[in-house]
């Protein structure tokens, strides 16, 4: 083989063959496998339905919008009853504290009036029997 | 030119399909057996593979443009089939296609579909031993005497370069069997 020209020499086939009778049958086994009838892929992506689906989504979201903030500015809202008795019950707050943060607007509220006239001291006076003990005091 | 797309019309119109894709198998499939064999090289595998091809030309005639000739379309899905075939083949047996290949081709003698002499075994583990884009031109332009215009549009690859390819496959091929 020192002179081996492939284009001087007789062709070289591959060699190959097949089974007996391969060919003969080999058109109908492709035939049976073929799809019947080519199923119409019909796309969910369709731009028709996109804009359908859109405007749905965009509807349902303005509808909850009221409903959305409805709900949640109630939750917010904590009637004054429950707050009172919260502070008084639960919260750790002393009186001092609570003092500290009235300021001159909420004393003037809290000032009460008192328009007793003098025989109505003397009596309360003279019915308490610790008077004295004061006095001395 | 013409034909071809009445011929393409037949495929696609249901009431012609059948016939006509009875013509189209009794014209594509003794060339398309002897491409896909020759670069699967078993005839189980090139079995497999020929009923893959035209069940997807089947499938997708219907997006064949037309821009190139049925037959280049065609050679092109059976080319992609069989080496994506021998690829995955490769992989489930954890090897290389190349060694995979080599194997099958050490092993031809055995082969009870290989009827060949010293000769014909030396040229094929020859070609074997070629990068896979030269074994796949000197196959397509040697053993099945494909012209270079239509393995350009096969292979999407321009003729220069075609050529080229050939020439450094035949000598490669010419140096492996001097010296063995």
């Amino acid at each position: 083989m020192k002179n081996f020209n492939l284009g001087n020499e007789p062709k070289i086939t591959s060699g190959f063959t097949t089974p007996d009778g391969y060919f003969d049958t080999f058109s109908e086994k492709v035939l049976a496998q073929l799809p019947k009838q080519q199923p119409k892929v019909i796309s969910i992506f369709s731009s028709k339905k996109v804009w359908y689906f859109t405007a749905a989504a965009v509807l349902i979201l303005m509808l909850s919008i009221p409903l959305f903030t409805k709900y949640s500015t109630q939750q917010e809202e904590i009637d004054t009853e429950t707050l009172e008795n919260y502070i008084a019950y639960q919260s750790n707050i002393s009186e001092e504290e609570i003092v500290n943060l009235l300021e001159q607007d909420d004393l003037d509220k809290m000032k009460l009036d008192f328009n007793i006239d003098d025989a109505t001291i003397e009596d309360a006076l003279k019915s308490n029997s610790n008077l004295e003990q004061y006095l001395i005091d | 030119m013409q034909d071809e797309k009445d011929f393409i019309q037949e495929l696609l119109n249901p009431k012609t399909q059948n016939v006509a894709f009875q013509k189209l198998l009794r014209d594509y499939q003794r060339p398309l057996y002897n491409h896909i064999r020759n670069i699967v090289l078993n005839h189980d595998d090139a079995d497999d593979v020929l009923q893959n091809t035209f069940i997807k030309v089947f499938q997708y005639l219907k997006d064949f443009k037309g821009e190139s000739k049925l037959f280049s379309w065609i050679y092109r899905i059976a080319t992609n089939e069989a080496i994506t075939f021998i690829k995955q083949k490769a992989k489930r047996n954890g090897t290389t296609s190349e060694a995979m290949q080599t194997r099958i081709v050490d092993n031809l003698k055995a082969d009870t579909f290989f009827d060949g002499n010293e000769i014909q075994i030396k040229l094929q583990k020859a070609v074997a031993l070629l990068p896979e884009k030269q074994q796949l031109v000197f196959k397509m332009k040697y053993y099945e005497e494909i012209k270079y215009e239509e393995l350009s549009e096969i292979l999407g690859t321009s003729v220069g370069a075609l050529k080229a390819s050939y020439h450094h496959a035949v000598k490669k091929i010419e140096d492996f069997v001097k010296n063995n």
